[in-house]
């Protein structure tokens, strides 16, 4: 009876592994079919600036640079605040409000985008706008900045578990050495974390990638990198919002439609290819442990 | 010749009745029960000072509160006196750090870092002083030989220090609390999780080690109790019941619950 108990359990396993593979492979292959026209119609011409589907120019540079540059603000606020927030509410902040600081935390990770893009709207972009003296709040800055709180609470609650789930022993073994307990934090407890901090930052890199509401509203939805391309107080264009956007005025089995379609599928290229580096980097640096 | 040159060492660990760490008045709560009740016990220098006691008496949160690892536990209260070479461990301004570089600890299970075997020998030192490659060599070499783990590891400085048995990790422990040069060593049962002939080789280790360091060791094995210690607490509930010689106490205790824990490894303390 065991046996046979093991082997639906394994069956299970097995099964739904499979079903979540397919999953990935039939979204990828969509993707791919969909694009296809796109891809042997257009071909270079698609990493070219130029978007414009009146004329059969689907140049996806300046989306691909938007949803970079945004996921590049958004990560490079959200790591350093996240893991210190993180660190705050593991190691010094009492246990008994741990719970609720953390609570609190996942609140914000539960709010819908459009909420977000709503508030970025009426107050944010024009915060930015006065502080900077510009015609409009709504920029490449701006939707970056947003994203970052957006991806925060997915940074914090998950290092702050990463940095929970190391046993104690270490932090009472580093301690007994002697360490001061910052030494203790930095050289003990983090890189013994290191490896599902990164996960969480993985996780909150694909957000940032994917998302779509909030950064169509604030982005100002201009297909053009700017000049001098640093210039972050320009309005830009994600491939996301570009997506939101037009998707629902491309004809099914158009040329547009299939560009559009292409660009998912660079967006889905990106987010592998990220997140297959992160591992070999991960299993490369860690080769001496364990 | 030889009877003489034996006979010296052990003279001298008789004649030494120097005191280094004192512990008078001491109370541990967590919560609301009282775990240390009115400690009052001394531990002698370059001596193997041995806590025994049955489970739940209280050693580990003496042990523990000597070099204030106990302190940040939850709901902890805890008051009194220790001293340590005649200065209030619990002094206002102490220096943490400074303490637990001056006592050392080794825990019940060996407790490696995820690096390598050499830096984790050097990992506690490092924090202390600035090495150079060849220093860190130098300390790992000496202390790795200090609990004779050296000839077994040499060749492997720079594999993970968890490719080690448990055993080797535990002397690497060792080894890694030497490094930070203390005076003290506290070990919480240091070989309740090894196999017996690990446990022999520690055992070994500490007679070897307390020419030069005190060793506070608390351990669950009387009979690692009798082949070790120079000086012997008893605990039981929170108290210490006795402490004196190790011959006193296995020979001519003054109380019965000592007689009876020490024979039967039973205790009813409250007889
Ligand atoms: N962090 C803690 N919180 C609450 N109670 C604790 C804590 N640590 C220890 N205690 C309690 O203190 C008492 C003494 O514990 P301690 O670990 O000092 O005993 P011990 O003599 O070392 O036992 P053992 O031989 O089993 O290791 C026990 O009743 C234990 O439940
Ligand atoms: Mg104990």
């Amino acid at each position: 009876m065991l046996v046979s108990y093991n082997k639906i359990g394994k069956g299970y396993i097995m099964l739904s592994t499979y079903i979540s593979m397919l999953i990935a492979l039939l979204i990828f292959i969509v993707l791919f079919i969909n694009s296809f026209d796109a891809i042997s119609q257009v071909g270079l011409k698609l990493f070219t600036l130029e978007w414009n589907p009146s004329k059969n120019e689907y140049g996806i540079l300046s989306m691909l640079y938007g949803t970079l540059s945004v996921t590049v603000i958004a990560l490079t606020i959200a790591i350093p605040l996240g893991i210190g927030t993180a660190i705050f509410t593991s190691e010094i902040l009492p246990s008994a409000y741990r719970i609720y600081v953390k609570s609190i935390i996942e609140l914000l990770a539960g709010i819908p985008s459009i909420i977000y893009g709503l508030i970025g709207i009426a107050f944010f972009s024009t915060w930015i706008a006065s502080f900077f003296e510009l015609a409009s709040g709504r920029t490449i800055l701006t939707a970056g900045i947003l994203l970052s709180i957006m991806i925060l609470p997915t940074i914090v609650t998950l290092s702050d578990d990463a940095i929970n789930n190391v046993p104690k022993k270490y932090r009472e073994a580093a301690k007994g050495l002697g360490l001061y307990p910052f030494e203790v934090i930095k050289n003990t407890v983090l890189p013994i974390a290191k490896k599902d901090i990164t996960g969480a930052i993985l996780l909150a890199l694909g957000r940032a990638l994917g998302e779509t509401m909030a950064v169509m509203l604030l982005i100002g939805s201009i297909d053009k990198i700017p000049t001098p391309f640093y210039n972050v107080l320009s309005p830009g264009q994600t491939i996301t919002s570009k997506l939101g956007r037009e998707i629902g005025e491309s004809a099914f089995g158009s040329l547009h439609f299939s560009a559009l379609n292409t660009m998912g599928f660079v967006l889905m290229l990106l987010v592998i290819i990220l997140t297959l580096i992160t591992q070999l980097y991960l299993r490369k640096s860690n080769r001496l442990y364990e | 010749m030889e009877l003489k040159e034996l006979k010296e060492p052990i003279a001298d660990i008789k004649n030494n009745t120097e005191t280094i760490i004192n512990v008078s008045g001491f109370n541990v709560t967590f919560g609301e029960t009282r775990v240390l009740k009115d400690i009052a016990v001394s531990f002698y220098e370059r001596q193997v000072n041995c806590i025994i006691g049955p489970s739940g008496s209280g050693k580990s949160t003496l042990l523990r509160s000597i070099n204030r690892i106990n302190e940040g536990t939850d709901q902890i209260d805890i008051n009194g006196m220790i001293s340590f070479k005649n200065t209030d461990i619990y002094g206002k301004d102490r220096d943490l750090t400074l303490l637990r570089k001056e006592i050392g600890m080794v825990f019940q299970r060996p407790c490696v870092f995820p690096r390598s075997i050499l830096e984790n020998v050097v990992f506690g030192i490092q924090h202390h002083q600035k090495l150079s490659k060849a220093e860190k060599l130098e300390i790992a070499e000496t202390q790795l030989k200090a609990v004779s783990l050296w000839t077994e590891v040499s060749s492997r400085l720079h594999e993970p220090a968890h490719s080690l048995s448990i055993g080797q990790q535990q002397r690497l422990c060792i080894a890694r609390a030497l490094a930070v040069k203390p005076s003290v060593l506290l070990m919480d049962e240091p070989t309740s999780s090894l196999d017996p002939v690990s446990s022999r080789v520690i055992e070994e280790l500490m007679s070897e080690l307390k020419k030069e360091y005190t060793i506070v060791l608390v351990t669950h094995n009387i009979a690692q109790a009798q082949r070790i210690s120079d000086h012997l607490i008893f605990m039981c509930e929170g108290k210490v019941i006795e402490s004196g010689d190790k011959e006193k106490l296995f020979c001519n205790p003054d109380k019965i619950q000592t007689k009876t824990y020490l024979k039967d490894e039973y205790c009813d303390c409250n007889q």
